[in-house]
């Protein structure tokens, strides 16, 4: 699920106020302290007021995801036995889960880029008031309850819905509704609408770093602007858009509820196929390993990203500063 | 991630329910102590209506009458009793579900009492007694549609799902559990005698879902069926009966046929180390009693699961229990020994069905 995607860039990001993995939405929500803690806590000996500060950080994020990971684990192997690995590659439901789950997370992926990186280009272009009005708005989304949104959605989407309803009735266009929801199409928008804000924040830092005298530079060589954002700002935003699509799969490759309400049956994503288990099959061992793989998966995307672009650009551990 | 969830969840519980134990029981329904008898059971059912109607028929007269505090929890998921009885903390002292727990050798569960619980009243209903489950209420899956669609020749009967010529439009189906119900209706619209149908064969009653594949519309909840069909995106569903009657008398444009109705029913049972397991069983004896069992349809249109209880509630005339048709039209039954064995293949099966 998505908070366990979000162990990883919890547990190792020291300046998480600045970062976009700590928003204040509810799969996110309590990132702010611990982070800190953590890091505080590595200079611990040195033993200065804030060491002592970060302490309650730190136990918080033992307590909160240490312990409980160590004990999916613990179960995944011995509840009963460590065939429950084997049980899952037998699962013909969990193997189409797994595509279907990198399918959707790369799709989601690559959309939140393509829609994020004009945004974020406008944002760290444009005056203080249009920068002002274009976070806001993003945040905006990225404040509203995850469930409210995907609810909304599924109103935009039903056959009978708004969508629908206007290209019939008003427009005349379709003499039968679109089929939308509880498509592959739903989920995608659900979760680009989601997951957006992280593409865009990650962007947003990386172009605003990038040194406008560079493209001026460019301009007085006689470079059209095409051309100097071709040659000259795209190349230098790419460790953003890597950081920020790298954020975006790894917590599309957890989540649960968009999907499950706005995804028909035809497509079982990893969260549901491991929910099944647990709540419907009754073997909360085959679950937990099913979990523990998906930890893995994403810890295996965040290293090899992290031999890229670094570890702290995807976390968004550097922005503080740039700011 | 579920399973930590789960852990604090129950963690959470129980400090609730110690604290609730030590302000005398507050959010329970009956007065712990007030007359001779005392101790408190923790009734743990599904929430929302139903268990509104649960209390209001059974668990607050109950606890009036013999002095026993009455604590309620929900949701019930059968992995929460898993976990609780595992960690040998059980918080539940009588929980409700389906027989699909597993209700005669579960290790999880105690035995019923047959000497407080009047067991011998079930032997002719549709559903018995297990040894460690007692019917509590009837419910049903029927076949749901839209009034306005079919106004003046509505379905009968699964004959009617399964002919898209004569009733063309989307057919809205629970894809959750392994098609429980619908794999038996294929089967019989088909000419299965009813007596034949176990152990069902999973491949050829797909087989015979093949022609209206196109036509179906997956559900994962079961609030998403009534929308469906009294939005008209589906014509028809398999939707529950209680919430079929609500939203008609809401106004909506939907309504049902009683014609091979999937009979149900919730039972209650017992966790294995219950803290109050005598007053838990003495509850389960006043709610399974004859004169007891019918009083839910005063406030929900379930029928009484005692045969012997007389339905006299305001609901009583739209209890699936009201309407036992005759012939190829009667509620279809389901096995549920056979299901509780290949519920987890059936489910494999059609959610490969359905992505393929």
């Amino acid at each position: 699920m998505s908070a366990l995607s979000q162990i990883p860039s919890r547990a190792s990001s020291p300046g998480p106020q600045a970062s976009p993995v700590t928003g204040s939405d509810g799969r996110a929500g309590h990132g702010a302290g611990p982070g800190g803690g953590a890091a505080r806590a590595r200079r611990f000996p040195r033993s200065d007021f804030w060491s002592g500060a970060g302490l309650p950080g730190l136990v918080f994020v033992v307590a909160a995801f240490v312990v409980p990971m160590a004990v999916v684990v613990v179960k995944s192997l011995t509840d009963p036995s460590p065939a429950n690995y084997s049980a899952i590659f037998t699962s013909s439901v969990y193997q189409r889960s797994v595509v279907d789950t990198l399918q959707m997370a790369l799709v989601v992926t690559v959309l939140c880029l393509l829609v994020g990186y004009p945004y974020a280009y406008a944002m760290a272009r444009s005056g203080t008031a249009m920068r002002t009005f274009l976070m806001v708005a993003l945040m905006l989304a990225f404040w509203t309850s995850l469930l409210v949104r995907t609810y909304a959605w599924q109103i935009v989407l039903n056959d009978t819905g708004i969508v629908n309803t206007a290209l019939r009735d008003w427009l005349g266009l379709t003499s039968a509704p679109i089929h939308m929801i509880r498509t592959p199409f739903a989920v995608y928008v659900g979760m680009v609408h989601v997951l957006l804000p992280y593409a865009v924040l990650a962007l947003f830092a990386q172009l605003r770093s990038i040194d406008p005298d560079v493209e001026r530079a460019a301009q007085v060589m006689g470079a059209r602007p095409w051309r100097v954002f071709a040659r000259v700002t795209l190349p230098l935003s790419l460790p953003g858009a890597v950081a920020g699509g790298v954020l975006v799969f790894v917590l599309a490759l957890g989540f649960y509820i968009t999907p499950q309400l706005l995804g028909g049956a035809r497509q079982v994503y990893v969260g549901q196929a491991i929910m099944q288990q647990i709540e419907q099959f009754l073997k909360p061992g085959v679950g937990a390993a099913m979990a523990v793989l998906l930890f893995v998966a994403v810890l295996a995307v965040l290293g090899l990203a992290a031999r890229f672009v670094g570890l702290g650009k995807i976390l968004g551990v550097g922005m503080g500063r740039r700011r | 991630m579920k399973v930590s969830r789960n852990l604090w969840a129950v963690t959470s519980l129980a400090l609730s329910l110690t604290l609730t134990a030590a302000c005398g029981g507050g959010s329970g329904s009956g007065d712990a102590g007030a007359s001779g008898d005392s101790g408190s059971v923790t009734y743990a059912g599904f929430g929302g209506t139903g268990q509104e109607a649960i209390a209001k028929a059974w668990l607050d007269p109950f606890g009036k009458e013999s002095g026993v505090g009455v604590v309620q929890d929900n949701p019930v998921t059968y992995a929460k009793i898993h976990q609780m009885v595992d960690a040998k903390n059980v918080t539940w002292d009588i929980a409700q579900g389906g027989a699909d727990f597993g209700l005669e050798g579960n290790p999880r569960l105690e035995d019923i009492d047959c000497s407080v619980v009047s067991c011998g009243d079930y032997a002719d209903g549709p559903f018995k007694v297990y040894k460690q489950g007692v019917p509590l209420f009837v419910f049903s899956i029927v076949l749901a549609y839209n009034t306005d669609k079919f106004g003046s020749n509505p379905p009968r009967n699964y004959a009617a799902f399964f002919d898209t010529a004569k009733y063309p439009g989307k057919r809205a189906i629970d894809g959750t559990a392994g098609f429980q119900g619908i794999l038996e209706a294929a089967l019989m619209a088909n000419g299965t005698p009813r007596d034949q149908l176990y152990p069902l064969d999973v491949d050829a009653a797909l087989k015979l879902l093949e022609p209206i594949k196109d036509d179906l519309i997956v559900f994962k909840d079961a609030a998403e069926c009534i929308n469906l069909v009294s939005s008209g995106e589906a014509v028809m569903g398999n939707c529950y009966n209680g919430r079929v009657k609500l939203a008609k008398d809401e106004g909506q444009p939907i309504d049902n046929t009683w014609g091979q109705q999937i009979y149900l029913c919730d039972y209650l049972f017992v966790p294995k180390g219950a803290k109050d397991k005598a007053n838990a069983m003495k509850l389960i004896g006043y709610i399974a009693k004859a004169a007891n069992n019918g009083k839910i349809t005063e406030f929900i249109p379930y029928g009484p699961a005692n045969p012997k209880a007389t339905a006299s509630g305001k609901y009583a005339a739209d209890a699936p229990t009201a309407h036992q048709l005759e012939g190829e039209d009667a509620p279809i039954v389901m096995d549920s020994a056979w299901w509780n064995a290949n519920m987890e293949k059936a489910i494999e099966k059609t959610t490969a069905w359905l992505a393929g």
